[in-house]
């Protein structure tokens, strides 16, 4: 396992967008998804961002792993939309459920739009190392201790993560058969691993606020430098620009045309 | 200033963990001083309260574990039951045990400029001063790695860089090598003997391992129960393997051997292995035909 | 008598191409006390990983009593082997030291009679019986260990695997532990001990291992091994004091093993007194 945290490096125009451009594109992003319901432009939307993702130097096997977090919850979501919505054109019918070519389309652009999201939150994270998100949200104004520990936390994750699997190994070496039984069996023998985990990482924590308090953390004296910062370009104005009129455009075109408001049909 | 640790008297008692449990005493009336330039590794079988005395040292103790705190501690001029740990931060520095848990920033220079940072230095001094730190402990070749990639013996020397940026006068470490493998334990005292040549600060160092002190330090402190029971020179301290054995501490085999033949009625004192082959040729009247070790 | 262990020509690659074992060739019989010693990324922890099935082999084989690990689950070679690992605190989970003691017996599906002679015994051996209603979690590292390793030998594992057990404890801790150890090999059990300290391989182990590279480079007794300049160098290690002072006094009749102090003063002694 090679990802320290999340972040993948390299050199593409999103690598070196300044952070708060990338946090606000995640943003527009997040108000384009939810604008439209039509399913051609969620599919649509979600391959450009995907084929944004990869063009920038992201592997394939990260966006994989992406999409495959986000698989359960993607193919549940279409079979179970005719469930609950039954208007339009009725196409067939299972199991004594009415399906409707417009209860299919809003169901796919549904799981479509999710698994949109997915990736626009892991593409701030993908593209921005820790150092940069962590200057990117004091400038924004969030206050030092708040930052600090989102970016803390978020690198924490990966190593919660090797703990648990050297907690599994343990448990599992202690006869510990994970694999047994119902669901409900399974579920239950990942508790031992659970604690062990918890306790590991607590430990840890203690030890890490200690190292932080005494290398000055929470100094109010003086206000607080730092070492590394990041930099505005005009390139991040000019993408802004064009994001900020992008979108503007595409709302129009939904609020005045109703482009994209239709499950099945473009207007 | 050159009394940089001023302990009169302390008494401290963790809260206890789970209520109800009966109060233990951590630490019961410590009294000790170190001076600038000074180290000394504090020795003892666990639970003697060392780690308790190192928090103790940098004002975690009280501040941060609450508990019953009674005597003084003056670090660099200031009252620790007045002083939190970050106001101490500027003259004292602290390593702790486990490289895995007190490493957190991005890059190994953010790691070392982070207390340089709390205390709002610019921009140009903290570069110069973060090579300076790295270039002590022999990671000037890392700034810009991501310090999880990094071996044990890496890792803590970045620990104790990051510590000794601020240049305090006091540098705390409580067990520095305990994690490590030898490879990892030597780059640690190798950075270690580095720094005492190039800045004059106290060194308090907790260690179980006899070798590392009597590599390091000047003076050893035998705690055992809470108490001190022992202050005494490095080399004092060092050679009575039984002293040692008693506070649940391996000798150095030297000094196991000296101690053996000593009481044999030949008195040897060799501190080096080079030392002990010499002397053993000598002994076996084999002088003259040297072989290094 | 067909070995404990048996493995043959084992490689074993990580999905990120490190190649971690490549081609070991090793024979542990029943009862042996062995030392398993090397550098770090040696491939110590992943040979002794490959032993309860944790991992499997790229290639090559490994059979533990005659079963290949390939087709055990982890669970059914945990009944025969037994493995404590470096830190205590990942296998500890238990509200209570005699539930944690517990654990192992139950999930093998002893019957709760002998899970509760097993539990007293290892309380007993190990001085735990006071604590046995307090939570591990709570307690200090040196009892953490005590009990995480306690945990495993209610198990009653014919081989013993052990990753670094005297880490953090002081010395009157440290042979506490290995006493438990050693009495548990004197029953017949066998015992692979992975650890950096020298000293306490030369004084607990009977056969002593070096790893480099994913090798086995040496083979032999401990104190023959751990006075082997020629191997430990290649594998990038120090020799001991002890080593080096036998080494080079070897030439005036010293014999070129890793002794304790004691003994090399013994030695000197004698040859003192020949020699005049």
């Amino acid at each position: 396992m090679n990802g320290v945290d999340l972040f993948v490096p390299g050199d593409s125009w999103l690598h070196r967008a300044d952070p708060r451009l990338k946090l606000g594109l995640a943003l527009l992003g997040t108000v384009l998804l939810f604008a439209y319901s039509n399913v051609w432009v969620q599919a649509a939307l979600l391959a450009l961002l995907v084929g944004s993702l990869a063009g920038c130097g992201i592997p394939r096997s990260r966006l994989l792993e992406i999409a495959r977090l986000m698989l359960p919850i993607a193919t549940m979501i279409p079979l179970l939309w005719p469930v609950f919505y039954q208007a339009g054109p009725h196409w067939f019918t299972v199991v004594g459920i009415r399906v409707t070519g417009w209860a299919v389309a809003q169901g796919f652009a549904t799981a479509f739009r999710i698994v949109g999201l997915a990736y626009l939150s892991a593409a701030v994270l993908l593209t921005t190392d820790m150092r940069a998100l962590l200057r990117a949200l004091v400038r924004l104004g969030v206050p030092f201790e708040a930052a600090l520990a989102v970016t803390i936390g978020l690198s924490y994750v990966p190593r919660i993560r090797r703990t648990y699997e050297q907690v599994t190994e343990a448990q599992m070496a202690r006869g510990f058969d994970l694999g047994a039984g119902g669901f409900l069996s399974r579920a239950r023998a990942r508790v031992p691993i659970l604690v062990a985990s918890l306790v590991s990482t607590f430990r840890g924590a203690d030890i890490l606020a200690r190292t932080l308090e005494c290398r000055g953390f929470g100094l109010t004296d003086q206000p607080r430098s730092a070492l590394y910062d990041i930099q505005w370009r005009r390139a991040d104005t000019v993408l802004a620009t064009v994001a900020l009129l992008l979108v503007t455009a595409a709302l129009l075109g939904r609020l005045v045309l109703g482009f994209g408001v239709h499950p099945l049909h473009l207007l | 200033m050159d009394r940089i640790v001023l302990v009169e008297n302390l008494n401290y008692s963790y809260p206890p963990l789970v209520p109800g449990d009966p109060v233990v005493d951590a630490l019961q009336g410590i009294s000790l001083t170190v001076r600038r330039g000074e180290t000394l590794a504090v020795m003892g079988p666990s639970g003697a309260g060392k780690s308790t005395l190192c928090l103790a040292l940098c004002a975690v103790v009280p501040h941060s574990t609450g508990g019953v705190f009674g005597g003084r501690v003056t670090i660099c001029g200031q009252d620790t039951r007045t002083t939190t740990p970050a106001h101490l931060s500027a003259c004292v520095g602290v390593v702790f045990q486990d490289p895995e848990s007190q490493l957190f920033s991005a890059t190994v220079e953010d790691e070392v400029a982070f207390g340089l940072e709390s205390q709002g230095m610019l921009r140009d001094d903290m570069r110069q001063r973060v090579d300076w730190a790295l270039g002590l402990v022999g990671m000037s070749d890392h700034r810009l790695r991501s310090p999880v990639v990094l071996s044990g013996g890496q890792k803590q020397r970045i620990a104790i860089a990051a510590a000794i940026a601020t240049r305090p006068d006091l540098l705390i470490l409580d067990e520095p090598t305990a994690s490590l493998d030898p490879a990892g334990a030597l780059e640690v005292v190798q950075a270690l003997e580095g720094l005492r040549h190039e800045t004059d600060c106290a060194q308090v160092v907790v260690t179980q391992d006899a070798e590392l002190a009597a590599a390091l330090a000047d003076r050893v402190l035998l705690l055992d129960g809470g108490r001190v029971t022992h202050d005494l020179p490095a080399h004092e301290a060092l050679r009575s393997p039984g002293l040692l054995t008693e506070h649940a501490l391996f000798p150095p085999p030297l000094a196991v051997l000296n101690a053996y033949l000593q009481a044999r009625s030949l008195p040897v004192d060799w501190r080096t292995v080079d030392e002990a082959v010499a002397g053993v040729r000598r002994l076996l009247g084999a002088e003259g035909t040297c072989r290094r070790s | 008598m067909p070995p404990l262990i048996a493995i043959e020509n084992l490689h074993h690659s990580f999905a990120d191409g490190w190649d971690a074992l490549n081609g070991v060739t090793l024979r542990i019989d029943a009862g042996e006390y062995t030392a398993l010693i090397g550098p770090n990324g040696s491939g110590k922890t992943t040979l002794a990983k490959h032993l309860n099935g944790l991992l499997k082999p790229t290639s090559g084989q490994v059979l533990v009593n005659g079963t290949d690990t390939r087709e055990a689950s982890v669970s059914a070679l945990a009944r025969l082997v037994g493995y404590c690992f470096q830190n205590p605190d990942h296998q500890i989970f238990c509200a209570s030291v005699r539930e944690e003691l517990a654990f192992g017996p139950t999930a093998l599906d002893l019957s709760p009679g002998e899970v509760t002679e097993r539990v007293e015994a290892e309380l007993a051996a190990f001085g735990l019986a006071g604590l046995r209603e307090r939570p591990p979690a709570v307690l200090p590292p040196g009892l953490r260990r005590r009990v995480a390793l306690a945990s495993v030998l209610t198990t009653r594992p014919r081989l013993l695997i052990l990753d670094e057990p005297g880490v953090g404890l002081d010395a009157r801790e440290q042979a506490d532990v290995f006493a438990r150890i050693a009495a548990y090999n004197e029953a017949g059990n066998a015992v692979l001990l992975i650890s950096h300290d020298m000293g306490a391989v030369s004084r607990y182990s009977r056969r002593c291992l070096l790893m480099a590279a994913g090798q086995l480079v040496a083979d032999g007794p401990p104190n023959r091994i751990l006075c082997d300049a020629g191997a430990l160098a290649d594998a990038g290690m120090q020799p001991p004091t002890m080593s080096r002072l036998s080494l080079a006094t070897s030439d005036l009749g010293l014999p070129p093993l890793m002794l304790s102090p004691e003994e090399y003063g013994r030695a000197l002694l004698r040859l003192r007194e020949e020699r005049s």
